[in-house]
């Protein structure tokens, strides 16, 4: 349970974390799992149904309520970088081969 | 009396008389707020001077014509995660810091239909992460019977608002008892309704499968009125439902005595049990019930919910909106704007969430708290066959000092022990100004919770009043 790699948890959430912060987080972590771990004893039959909460997979009909553009201007004012009306990214593929 | 202490319905008989005008009402909030917020910090946004007289004379003028609702010309505030098009919300997080909503919440509409007049947007714990509003990256809200104290969270700003007379009821979000903790801290009414009676659209979600848009107000029939305005199903949330059953009789109300033996503040006990007292007065049957798995209700909450945060809080990445940092490339702006733009809590949580949902512990952790929240809303089912009602305390103490559990985020979390479990269930559940208790020669308020069966907000409203006259 100790042990948990908060720079490899980090790494997958895509968080950039100082040193002083992964001490700290080491530390919260052992209490919080220590407390979840209380789950682990539950004696739950397998059949116990993990979709719960009075939901379900709930479907419609995409009925093209919005008509296609009318917010796009507004979307964009909103967005840190645009070019010519899309949205501007860095580059995502590296064409280096390494 | 004063017209800041006046209920929604004494203020609607007043303008519909002309003894008073949409605009004195306004004014006289408005006031407050500027006398207030500087040092209790429940605003994050107070709408400009021409938007707000903009919606007094439409206000007006629907009395004039003869058209008002309940809500027409009511100061209403509203927490900082809900979208009101074209008008700053931030969330809380710096990450929005200058973010202007590019739609409004369903709520919204549904409460403009009423013209009421919205003042701002209160102050919460960053993406309605916390229990204290500590976690806003706006500084903390200060409890307006305690200055040195919490407001309580995550939606503090607007109880607060509604403690310290300067909106005469609002908007906040309850989770895992945002609405509730912050109510009983402040000494209002947190209603938070059944899960899906009132549309999430427009909610900045936190945990999609717990988070619920909940009134705050003076009184509990402030609180339904609000409710009435908010509920039923729309078309933009596919989990909203018309679930509000009709009002029934209610004889039995159930409290776990021994899920109330431990971890409970003295004194908050001693109000807990006179208020048990008030409700036999009142002709109710006080039941010591026993829920099976109650004591797992807040281990399941600490799994799931950081489990749908991970996944929810993805969408903060600098690129579609909000703040960025750039970095060398784009994973690396992903990670530099992540993590130095959200907040400690909120971060926390995307890990802990990462981590019970990562190959090897989803079983163990996510699969296994998702069956025992399953078995825990079955177990309560079979307990309102027996009791109609729950009574329990809404936080283990009253509002703690500033600070006090900053750094230690289990101590946080236990907080939450007995509203989560409303959330857990699906069901509406509601504090109520109860009581109080003496710290450091300072009046703190205790709330009651009542807990209703799946739909049965309207009875919980009921009960609410006839406890609410009976103290």
């Amino acid at each position: 349970m100790t042990n948990v790699d908060i720079k490899h948890l980090a790494n997958l959430a895509r968080l950039e974390l100082t040193e002083d912060e992964v001490t700290a987080y080491e530390s919260d972590f052992e209490s919080i799992l220590e407390y979840i771990d209380q789950l682990k004893d539950v004696d739950i039959s397998d059949d116990t149904p993990i979709e719960g909460a009075g939901m379900r997979n709930v479907f419609r009909e995409d009925k093209d309520e919005v008509a296609s553009g009318v917010n796009k201007e507004a979307l964009l004012a909103e967005a840190p970088k645009t070019r010519n009306g899309y949205i501007e990214v860095q580059k995502i593929l590296n064409t280096n081969s390494d | 009396m004063e017209i800041t202490k006046q209920t929604i319905e004494e203020l609607h008989k007043k303008i519909t008389a002309k003894e008073l005008s949409v605009r004195e009402l306004v004014d006289a909030y408005i006031k407050n707020i500027s006398e207030n917020n500087e040092e209790l910090n429940v605003y994050l946004t107070v709408f400009d001077e021409a938007y707000i007289n903009e919606q007094v004379l439409m206000a007006q003028k629907k009395f004039d014509d003869g058209e008002a609702t309940l809500l027409t010309g009511i100061p209403l505030s509203m927490k900082d995660v809900i979208c009101m098009k074209g008008l700053r919300a931030t969330g809380g997080s710096k990450i929005l810091e200058n973010y202007k909503a590019t739609y409004d919440a369903t709520v919204i509409s549904k409460l403009t239909e009423h013209t009421p007049v919205f003042v701002g947007k209160t102050n919460t714990d960053e993406f309605a992460q916390g229990a204290s509003t500590e976690n806003s990256a706006y500084g903390v809200t200060k409890n307006p019977h305690d200055t040195e104290r919490v407001a309580g969270g995550s939606s503090g700003g607007a109880t607060a608002s509604v403690a310290a007379e300067m909106a005469v009821a609002g908007l906040g979000s309850d989770t895992g008892g945002s609405i509730r903790e912050p109510a009983s801290f402040c000494g209002v009414v947190g209603f938070k309704p059944t899960y899906g009676a009132v549309s999430r659209y427009g909610l900045m979600a936190m945990a999609s499968s717990f988070d619920v848009i909940s009134p705050t107000a003076k009184t509990v029939r402030d609180a339904e009125i609000l409710f009435n305005a908010i509920k039923g199903k729309d078309d933009f949330d596919a989990t909203s439902l018309d679930v509000t059953k009709e009002i029934k009789p209610v004889k039995k109300i159930g409290v776990p005595y021994s899920f109330l033996k431990e971890g409970i503040d003295e004194d908050v006990k001693t109000v807990f049990d006179t208020n048990i007292e008030t409700l036999k007065k009142a002709g109710y049957e006080i039941v010591d019930i026993s829920i099976p798995m109650i004591e797992k209700a807040l281990a399941v909450y600490y799994v799931l919910v950081p489990a749908e945060v991970s996944s929810n809080m993805s969408r903060y990445d600098g690129v579609k909106y909000g703040e960025k940092i750039e970095g060398k490339d784009l994973e690396d702006t992903y990670k530099k704007t992540r993590g130095q733009l959200l907040g400690k809590e909120v971060k926390r949580r995307i890990m802990l969430g990462t981590y019970v949902l990562s190959a090897g512990y989803a079983d163990q952790f996510y699969r296994n708290a998702w069956k025992v929240r399953t078995k825990i809303r079955e177990n309560l089912a079979t307990v309102f066959t027996e009791v109609d009602m729950i009574a329990m305390p809404v936080a283990p103490t009253p509002a703690f000092k500033i600070g006090e559990k900053a750094n230690d985020p289990m101590q946080m979390y236990l907080n939450d022990i007995f509203t989560v479990v409303a959330n857990v269930a699906g069901i509406p559940a509601m504090s109520i100004p109860a009581g109080s208790v003496s710290r450091d020669e300072k009046s703190l308020p205790i709330g009651l919770q009542l807990i209703g069966a799946h739909g049965e907000d309207m009875t919980l409203f009921e009960v609410g009043k006839k406890f609410e006259s009976a103290l």
